[in-house]
C-alpha cells in the first residue's frame, strides 16, 4: 500500500495530463495557468513554512559536537566539527548542506577489519544522496537554457561539461542517467533493506516516482519522442516575461513533464522536501558551540521559576547544620521558640 | 512424525512477541502494540512524588493495566502540549518536518544495537510522536491521515510512548549521523514532558528530583551527613597517605564553590574520585568550599521538563551568590555538564556576581567558560598538568590497565573530548583507546542514562549497554585492559553493574580517581595502597 | 563421505542455517541488519552471536572440549540471559544445532551415518547441559550485579523515603551480623 498508491497516483496524474491536453483550452491550463500557481504556492509555501519555523525561538544553544570543543589554548579544536564562531558555524554548515558531511560520517572506517557491509550500504547512502542531489540541481540549471535568449555563456560550459562523455547527436546528459539510477537506488533501497522499508511512508515513495516521472518524461522528450524545441522555448521566455503563448503542436509529453513539474512544486512545501529549507535551520547545526562563552538569552524564560530558597533549607535543616558546625545565617532560637518558629517551608514526602 | 523446529523446542514455545518488548515486526510499525510486562518498563512515579511536584494527575497506577486513569481529557491535553512545544521550540518543529527516513540513524542507537527492536531505531522512536504531530498539525496529514503517515493519538500511541521514551538516553548518537542533526534526545524530552501533562512519569527520576530540591542532593541527603560521609573519606585518605585534610562546607568568601554529584560523596566507586578531588585541592591549597544546599551536580530535571531543570540548576548561582565566591568548580558527571554548559547561563543567568574563571595556581584564565564562569574538573587539572604544578607519580597507577570511556554528554554536548585525555596520559601509563567507532563523538552510551539506572529494568540496561561493553571486552582481551575511566557519576554506578556483567575483571572508576593515586603529597607517607586499599602494583602479594 | 568430513565440508552452510534460526527469534525488520552487519562494533549482537556459534561449531566437530565450548557459549547465554526468555527458550538454539546439520544431510550418503550421529547427539546433549549451567550462572550473575548495586549504596536514590544516615548504620549493623555468623558457622564447620 505504502509503495503501490504513490505509484497509482502518480500513473494517475500523468493519464491526466495526458487526458487534459485534448481537452479544449487544456493546454492553456496545464501550460499556462497551473505553472504560475505552481510557482506561487511553491514560493508562498516556501516563505511561509520557513517564517513558520522561524516563528519558533530556540531557546537554547544545543548543537551537537562532533569534536574537540573550544578549550585551553594548548588543546587543538576541531573547528568545523565543533564550531565556535561564526566562521566555524559557516564552514560547518557549507560542509553539510554541499557535502554532506554527517551522511560522510557513515563511512569512518573502524579500524577493526571485518568486510564492511554495514559501513559500505551507508557510504553507498552517501554517494548516491550527493549523485542525485547534484545531478538534479544542474539538471535544473541546465533548464534555464529555455527561459534566457541569449544563453549565458556559463549554461554553454555546463551543458558541455554534462554532455562530454559523448560525442554525437543527441548529446546524452550524465546527469540524466545519474538521476535516474540514483532515484532507482533509493527506491530499491528502501525496499531492500528491511529496517529502511519498514521506517518507510507513502511520502516517502511519491516524491521518490514523481521525480522519477518527470526524469524519465524528460529524457523520452530528449532522446526518443521529439518535441517542438522552439515552440517550448517560446512558451518558456513568455512565461518569464510575463507573456505566455502557446504555439504549434508542442506535443502531450511535454505537458505531461510539465505536469509533474508543477505538482513537485506544490507538493514540495507540505512535504519532507522541505529539508532543503530545514537543514539551514537545525540548531544542532547551525549553532556555534559557545554557550559558556557567551550568554544565549531564552526569550520565553520564565524568572518566576526559583529554586528551593536557601532560607527555607536552612529553616528546615538548622539544627543538624549547627550540631554539625556548618555554618548558618540564622543562629538556632531559643528551643522552645523553635518550634513555633518551625518553618512552613515545603516538605517533601521524603521524610529523614 | 514432524520433526519440532528447534525454535519451538522452549517449554514458552508460544512465540514471545518480541524478545523484549513487544513488537511484532509482521505488521506495520503502526499496528504493532506495546506490551508491558515486568522487567521492561521503569515504575510508575508515586503518588506522592507527583503531588510534590504539583505534577498533574498524582494517583498510583499500573502500566501493565489497561486503565491508566488518565485525565478524561488527556487527549486534548497532549495536543495542546504538542501545540505549545511546537511554538516553543524551533528544533521540535523542524525535527518533526525534517526527517527524510533515510536511515542514517537506524544503526546508530544502542537500544536498537542491543534489542534489535525497530522502534528504537531512532527514527521510528521520533515517528512515534511524528505521526500524531502529522495527523494533527500538518494540511497533509489532516486530509490524507494514515497515508500520509498520520496517526490519531490514542491510548495504544501513549503506551508507546511510554515505552520508547523511556528506552531513550538522550544520548545524541544518532544526532551525529543525521544529515540534518534531528537530535532524538530533543524528541525524547518534549515525549517525557508531554506524558508528565498527563501523570505519566517513573519514580526513579521523579523522587531524586524532589531530594534535590528539598535536601539539595539526589540522595537525600541531609548537610550533616554530607560532612559526615566526607569525614570518613578523609579518614580514609588520611590512612592511606598520612595526610590530613579537613575540607570546609557552606563557606562564606572562598574563591571557589565546588559543585559534584552527590553519588561522589556516598556511593562506590564514586567515593573514590571524591578522594581524589579532596587530594587534589589539598595538594594545590586550593581556596574553596563545598555546600550542603547546592550539594548535587546532576539534575534530573534535565530528563524530566525544562521549567524543573531551571529550578533545580539555579541552587548554584543562588548559593555561589550566597557564598560570594569567584567561580564554580564542577566535577565529574555528564548530564550534568550538559545542563552546564548548555542550558545554566540561559536558565539562570547572568552569573554577573561571578568572575571569569582563573586557576590561581597556573593563572590560566578559562575563556571557554567567561560567561558561565564554571569550569570543569578535568579542563581544571589538565591545566595544572601542563603547567607542571602537580607533583605526580604515574607508576602508582601501574597496576591499572586503563581504557576512557567519553560520556555522552560531556563528548556530544560540550565537545570535550582531549582534556581527561590529557589528564589521564599523565597520571597512569598503561592507557589504551577502545576501537574509534565506539569513542570521542561517537562514544557508546553505558545504556542507563537519563534516570534509567534503575534495577527493576537490569535486562534491559545490561542489553542496552552490550555496544558499550563490547568494545570494553575488546580492549580488556587484547590489551589486558583492567579499568575502565570515566568522567560521569551515572556511568561509575552503571557502567560497574554493565562489566561486572559483560566482562567481569574490569573496574570502573573516575579520572580524578587516578589523579589522586597519583599525587605525591607533601608530608605523606609510603604509600601501601591505592584509595580503594587496593594493593599497588609491586606491592603486596 | 564420513560424517566428520562432511561436517568440514559443510561446515559453513550447517553454520548459516544455525545462524538463521537463532536470529530468526529477534524482529524481521531487523534480522537482515543483524546478520549483515560484520563489523563487531556496530553490530555487536549479530557478531557475538555468529562468532559464538562458529566458535561452538568447531569445538563440538573437534570432539567436545568442554573448555572451548565453555568460552563459546559463554558469550551467547549472556546475551540470551537478559533477553526475558523462558529459561529453555535460552537454551533452546543447541538442539538447532542437530536440525540445522540435518538439513544438510539431505540426500548425502553418509557411511558411518548411525554410528556417528550418536555421537553427534552425545555432544549436542552435553552441550545443552552445558548451556543450561551456563544460563544460570549468568542470570546469578546478573542479581549479584543487582545486589551490588543496591549494596553500593546507589539503591538510596531508588528509596530516598529512608534517611541514609540511619541506612548506614543499618547496613553495618548487617553486616557485622552477618560476619558474626559466618564465624559461628565456620566455627561450627571446624
Amino acid at each position: 500500500m505504502k509503495v503501490l498508491y504513490p505509484f497509482l497516483a502518480v500513473i494517475a496524474f500523468i493519464l491526466i495530463a495526458l487526458v487534459g491536453v485534448r481537452i479544449p483550452g487544456g493546454q492553456n491550463l496545464l501550460g499556462i495557468v497551473l505553472p504560475y500557481l505552481a510557482i506561487l504556492a511553491f514560493t508562498g509555501g516556501f516563505v511561509l513554512k520557513v517564517l513558520g519555523w522561524a516563528r519558533s525561538p530556540v531557546p537554547f544553544r544545543i548543537p551537537t559536537t562532533c569534536g574537540q570543543a573550544v578549550s585551553l589554548p594548548w588543546i587543538k579544536q576541531n573547528k568545523l566539527d565543533c564550531p565556535s564562531t561564526f566562521w566555524g558555524v559557516t564552514g560547518r554548515m557549507l560542509l553539510e548542506v554541499l557535502l554532506f558531511r554527517s551522511l560522510f560520517r557513515n563511512t569512518k572506517a573502524s579500524i577493526h577489519k571485518g568486510p564492511q557491509l554495514a559501513y559500505g550500504s551507508s557510504k553507498w547512502l552517501w554517494l548516491v544522496g550527493l549523485t542525485f542531489h547534484y545531478s538534479f540541481l544542474v539538471i535544473v540549471i541546465r533548464h534555464m537554457r529555455l527561459f534566457t535568449n541569449p544563453m549565458p555563456a556559463f549554461l554553454h560550459a555546463l551543458e558541455f561539461g554534462d554532455g562530454i562523455l559523448q560525442v554525437g547527436a543527441p548529446q546524452i546528459y550524465i546527469t540524466d542517467l545519474l538521476l535516474v539510477g540514483a532515484l532507482l537506488f533509493l527506491f530499491a533501497r528502501r525496499l531492500v533493506l528491511s529496517e529502511v522499508r519498514i521506517i518507510s511512508l507513502a511520502n516517502d515513495y511519491f516524491p521518490l516516482f514523481l521525480i522519477l516521472g518527470i526524469g524519465i518524461t524528460g529524457i523520452l522528450m530528449r532522446y526518443f519522442i521529439r518535441v517542438d524545441v522552439v515552440s517550448i522555448k517560446q512558451l518558456a521566455v513568455g512565461l518569464v516575461t510575463f507573456s505566455p503563448v502557446i504555439v504549434g503542436d508542442i506535443g502531450p509529453l511535454f505537458f505531461v513533464h510539465l505536469f509533474l513539474v508543477c505538482l513537485l512544486l506544490i507538493y514540495f512545501p507540505f512535504s519532507k522536501l522541505m529539508h532543503l529549507g530545514g537543514v539551514f535551520l537545525s540548531p544542532t547545526r547551525n549553532l556555534a558551540n559557545n554557550s559558556r562563552m557567551k550568554r544565549h538569552i531564552n526569550p520565553w524564560n520564565d524568572p518566576n521559576i526559583k529554586p528551593h530558597s536557601y532560607a527555607a533549607y536552612e529553616d528546615e535543616f538548622r539544627e543538624f547544620m549547627v550540631e554539625a558546625g556548618i555554618p548558618v545565617e540564622k543562629e538556632l532560637a531559643q528551643p522552645v521558640a523553635e518550634e513555633a518558629a518551625a518553618p512552613a517551608a515545603e516538605v517533601a514526602p521524603a521524610e529523614g | 512424525m514432524a520433526v519440532p523446529k528447534a525454535d519451538k523446542l522452549g517449554v514458552s514455545v508460544t512465540r514471545e512477541p518480541s524478545l523484549m518488548t513487544g513488537a511484532v515486526p509482521s505488521k506495520d510499525w503502526m499496528d504493532t502494540p506495546v506490551e508491558f510486562k515486568p522487567g521492561n518498563f521503569c515504575y510508575p512515579a508515586k503518588k506522592s512524588m507527583v503531588e510534590y511536584h504539583k505534577f498533574p494527575n498524582p494517583r498510583d497506577w499500573d502500566p501493565m493495566a489497561d486503565d491508566w486513569k488518565l485525565p478524561p481529557n488527556w487527549k486534548e491535553i497532549i495536543l495542546q502540549g504538542i501545540k505549545d512545544r511546537l511554538d516553543k521550540f524551533r528544533s521540535f518543529k523542524i525535527f518533526m518536518d525534517c526527517c527524510v527516513r533515510c536511515g542514517a540513524c537506524a544503526d546508530k542507537c544502542h537500544f536498537f544495537l542491543g534489542t534489535g527492536d525497530p522502534k528504537n531505531m531512532p527514527v521510528l522512536r521520533a515517528e512515534l510522536l511524528r505521526s500524531v504531530y502529522r495527523n494533527d498539525f500538518t494540511t497533509a496529514g489532516k486530509i490524507l491521515g494514515r497515508l500520509a503517515g498520520g496517526r490519531e493519538m490514542t491510548f495504544a500511541v501513549l503506551k508507546e510512548w511510554f515505552m520508547y521514551f523511556y528506552q531513550c538516553t538522550e544520548c545524541r548518537r544518532c544526532s551525529v549521523f543525521c544529515p540534518y542533526g534531528i537530535d532524538t534526545a530533543e524528541i525524547t524530552m518534549m515525549g517525557r514532558e508531554l506524558l508528565h501533562l498527563v501523570g505519566v512519569g517513573t519514580n526513579w527520576i521523579l523522587e531524586p528530583a524532589a531530594n534535590s530540591n528539598r535536601t539539595g542532593n539526589h540522595m537525600g541527603l541531609q548537610p550533616h551527613t554530607i560532612k559526615e560521609n566526607i569525614g570518613y573519606l578523609c579518614d580514609d585518605i588520611e590512612e592511606i597517605t598520612g595526610v590530613k585534610i579537613t575540607p570546609t562546607f557552606n563557606r562564606k568568601g572562598a574563591e571557589v564553590l565546588f559543585i559534584t554529584p552527590s553519588a561522589d560523596v556516598f556511593a562506590e566507586p564514586g567515593i573514590y574520585t571524591a578522594m581524589g578531588y579532596l587530594l587534589l585541592f589539598e595538594h594545590i591549597g586550593l581556596d574553596y568550599t563545598w555546600s550542603t544546599y547546592s550539594s548535587e551536580g546532576g539534575n534530573f530535571g534535565l530528563f524530566t521538563n525544562n521549567e524543573m531543570m531551571k529550578k533545580l540548576n539555579a541552587k548554584m548561582y543562588a548559593e555561589a551568590k550566597r557564598l560570594g565566591v569567584k567561580w564554580i568548580l564542577g566535577g565529574e558527571c555528564g548530564h550534568m555538564w550538559r545542563v552546564l554548559h548548555q542550558y545554566m547561563d540561559t536558565m539562570n543567568g547572568p552569573a554577573d556576581f561571578l568572575q571569569v574563571p582563573k586557576s590561581p595556581i597556573t593563572g590560566t584564565v578559562f575563556e571557554n567558560a567567561a560567561s558561565t564562569k564554571m569550569v570543569h574538573i578535568s579542563e581544571f587539572t589538565a591545566d595544572l598538568v601542563k603547567h607542571n604544578k602537580l607533583k605526580l607519580d604515574p607508576a602508582r597507577n601501574n597496576h591499572r590497565v586503563l581504557t576512557f570511556h567519553d560520556s555522552c554528554n560531556p563528548a556530544r554536548a560540550m565537545g570535550m573530548l582531549d582534556e581527561p585525555r590529557e589528564v589521564i596520559k599523565a597520571v597512569a601509563n598503561n592507557f589504551f583507546e577502545m576501537p574509534a567507532n565506539t569513542i570521542r563523538e561517537q562514544t557508546f552510551c553505558c545504556g542507563s542514562g537519563t534516570g534509567l539506572n534503575t534495577d527493576e529494568i537490569m535486562e534491559l540496561r545490561m542489553r542496552a549497554g552490550l555496544p558499550r561493553a563490547n568494545a570494553v571486552q575488546y580492549v580488556h582481551d587484547k590489551h589486558a585492559v583492567n579499568t575502565l575511566s570515566c568522567v560521569c557519576a551515572i556511568d561509575r554506578a552503571t557502567l560497574l553493574s554493565l562489566v561486572n556483567y559483560w566482562v567481569p575483571g574490569v573496574e570502573v572508576c573516575g579520572v580524578s580517581e587516578l589523579v589522586g593515586n597519583a599525587l605525591v603529597m607533601e608530608g605523606e607517607k609510603e604509600r601501601e595502597t591505592g584509595l580503594r586499599f587496593e594493593p599497588l602494583a609491586g606491592e603486596g602479594e | 563421505m564420513k560424517f566428520a568430513d562432511f561436517l568440514v565440508e559443510k561446515e559453513s552452510a550447517i553454520l548459516e542455517a544455525w545462524v538463521d534460526q537463532v536470529l530468526g527469534q529477534y524482529p524481521a525488520a531487523s534480522v537482515p541488519f543483524f546478520k549483515g552487519g560484520k563489523d563487531r562494533f556496530a553490530n555487536p549482537l549479530g557478531h557475538t552471536l555468529r562468532h559464538g556459534l562458529a566458535d561452538l561449531f568447531t569445538a563440538v566437530h573437534a570432539g567436545g572440549d568442554n573448555q572451548a565450548m565453555t568460552v563459546a557459549l559463554e558469550r551467547i547465554l549472556l546475551l540470551r540471559a537478559v533477553e526475558n526468555l523462558a529459561p529453555s527458550q535460552a537454551v533452546a538454539f543447541v538442539f538447532g544445532l542437530k536440525q540445522a546439520v540435518r538439513s544438510q544431510l539431505k540426500g548425502l550418503a553418509v557411511e558411518d551415518l548411525a554410528e556417528a550421529w550418536t555421537g553427534f547427539e552425545q555432544h549436542v546433549e552435553s552441550l545443552a547441559l552445558l548451556a543450561f549451567d551456563l544460563y544460570m550462572a549468568c542470570r546469578e550473575r546478573l542479581h549479584k550485579t543487582r545486589i551490588n548495586e543496591l549494596k553500593s549504596g546507589r539503591y538510596i536514590l531508588s528509596d530516598g523515603a529512608v534517611c541514609p544516615s540511619a541506612l548506614m548504620r543499618k547496613e553495618q549493623e548487617t553486616v557485622t551480623d552477618l560476619q558474626t555468623t559466618s564465624n559461628s558457622c565456620s566455627q561450627e564447620a571446624r
